[in-house]
């Protein structure tokens, strides 16, 4: 399912940013992909999407590498597995983000501005859209200024961000 | 830690190319004892012949004379001790306990989830390997320049040359000059990068990620330094002796043989010890430092770490009482 919400005032983005903040912080099953959060200049792409899961989970080198190529396989950029991100494109950097947040299956991955994040391009949007595997509750958080690029892609439902917010909430039981 | 501060601030100040005498010398205090000794014992001698009655002299002359016996042993056992305590078996001690914090920092590496060893890895490399070759360059400047002046000296006075070889520039500028030069560039660049990962916010990302930047990255960068900057030094010690083998001879026109004499035997195995122990200790300092800093000024991780805050105090204070014994 992918929900989108749209946002009139750049202040109230940034305010909803800090919450999903600390949403993330407090449950794991929150993931988010936002232009604030790059990805890590000093490691690998496969390390960079791996991070979290051997990090914390002290998954087997062998397994996540098998599960980045299969993740990779799905956008048909292997390529890019032992790539450092400073030699990434931007669609290829927001592909790796958000391969990065969804790794460790979370319930609920949230992206923030991806039509800044792929340099307002209609095409590379569309073309992420039609990779993105269709397993996960995504919301989109954008500006209401790009709605048009959204034309062309299947958004389940538009939602406002503070009833979504207290439904996961309680969905993940969080105060 | 005392320990290891009295090491340094009894011995460090030989990497300047001095030598610390102890506060007092055995031999006069041997001699003072003897004295006072001989004196009380030709005391007691004269009193006992002129007034064999005089019991109760004749007994504190005994007491003082035990005295000094026990005084002169105390005195030798300090002594002793003390010659024991700055020469080469508390460099063991010291090689023994860095070896031990080597171990600690490596262990406390294996418990690091994650990337950590991938960090290392890239940052040994960014800072150890793509520096390979101004190593080698600097190094081969340094030598050369350090060569001739030796060649030149030994032109002059041999004897002398001995003593500029051993105390002043294999121990002294060397191993002091390079640490620092190495561990300042390391520091200035591991500085740049933690401010670069910082204005991009790539702390943030960790945080979001919920791991901590403390242990994935500054922990194997400081890591990485260390073996870097005493890696470094001794690549650079060496080319310094293979150099002066090479040049020094052929400027001086003497034999390899007679140079090669002078400069064996002014190296020993302490010394050895003794310049990884500076290496270390200035890679430690210097490194850990612009990290702390770095730390401080990311406006996204405004978290103080301890540890950092301990290990920064212990080492610059290293740092201070080197160069105070160095002044001294």
């Amino acid at each position: 399912m992918i929900y989108v919400h749209y946002f009139q005032d750049s202040e109230k983005c940034t305010s909803m940013q800090n919450t999903l903040f600390d949403l993330v912080k407090q449950s794991r099953e929150v993931s988010l992909v936002a232009p604030e959060f790059p990805l890590l200049s000093g490691v690998t792409v496969l390390n960079n999407i791996t991070l979290q899961a051997r990090y914390l989970y002290s998954s087997s080198p062998k397994r996540v590498k098998v599960d980045t190529i299969n993740l990779l396989n799905n956008f048909s950029m292997l390529y890019i597995l032992n790539k450092y991100p400073d030699t990434l494109n931007s669609y290829e950097r927001f592909v790796a983000s958000y391969l990065q947040a969804i790794y460790i299956h979370p319930n609920t991955t949230i992206i923030i501005k991806p039509a800044q994040m792929l340099n307002w391009q209609q095409q590379q949007l569309e073309k992420f859209f039609s990779h993105m595997p269709n397993i996960l509750n995504t919301i989109i958080i954008e500006d209401i200024a790009n709605k048009k690029l959204y034309d062309n892609i299947t958004i389940n439902k538009e939602v406002d961000f503070y009833q979504w917010l207290d439904s996961l909430k309680n969905l993940l039981s969080i105060a | 830690m005392v320990i290891f501060v009295s090491i340094f601030y009894n011995k460090l100040g030989v990497c300047c190319g001095h030598s610390y005498p102890l506060p007092f010398s055995s031999k006069n205090i041997d001699a003072n004892l003897c004295k006072t000794a001989t004196r009380c014992t030709i005391i007691t001698t004269v009193r006992n012949r002129k007034n064999k009655q005089n019991h109760a002299k004749h007994t504190t002359a005994r007491y003082i004379r035990f005295n000094m016996k026990i005084k002169q042993h105390i005195h030798g056992i300090i002594y002793s001790t003390g010659q024991v305590a700055t020469q080469q078996y508390i460099y063991l001690a010291m090689c023994l306990y860095l070896a031990s914090l080597s171990a600690y920092h490596t262990l406390t590496l294996s418990f690091l989830k994650g990337h950590s060893l991938a960090v290392l890895r890239g940052a040994m490399y960014l800072y150890g390997a793509s520096a390979t070759l101004s190593t080698i360059i600097i190094g081969l400047i340094l030598s050369f320049s350090i060569s001739y002046l030796v060649a030149l000296t030994l032109n002059i006075e041999p004897n002398y040359a001995t003593i500029l070889i051993n105390d002043v520039i294999l121990m002294g500028i060397i191993p002091t000059g390079i640490s620092i030069l190495f561990a300042l560039k390391y520091s200035s660049r591991l500085y740049h990068s933690t401010r670069q990962m910082s204005s991009r916010g790539e702390f943030r990302t960790m945080l979001a990620l919920d791991i901590s930047p403390y242990r994935l990255i500054f922990t194997p960068q400081i890591l990485a330094g260390i073996l870097t900057v005493v890696a470094q030094s001794i690549t650079m010690a060496f080319i310094s002796v293979i150099v002066m083998n090479i040049m020094v001879p052929s400027i001086a026109g003497v034999t390899r043989e007679y140079f090669n004499f002078i400069l064996i035997s002014s190296i020993n195995p302490g010394d050895i010890v003794q310049f990884l122990a500076i290496c270390t200790t200035m890679g430690l300092a210097l490194t850990v430092f612009p990290i702390q800093a770095a730390y401080a000024v990311s406006d996204s991780f405004n978290r103080t770490e301890s540890f950092y805050i301990a290990m920064m105090s212990i080492f610059y204070s290293l740092i201070i009482i080197n160069v105070a014994g160095a002044i001294i």
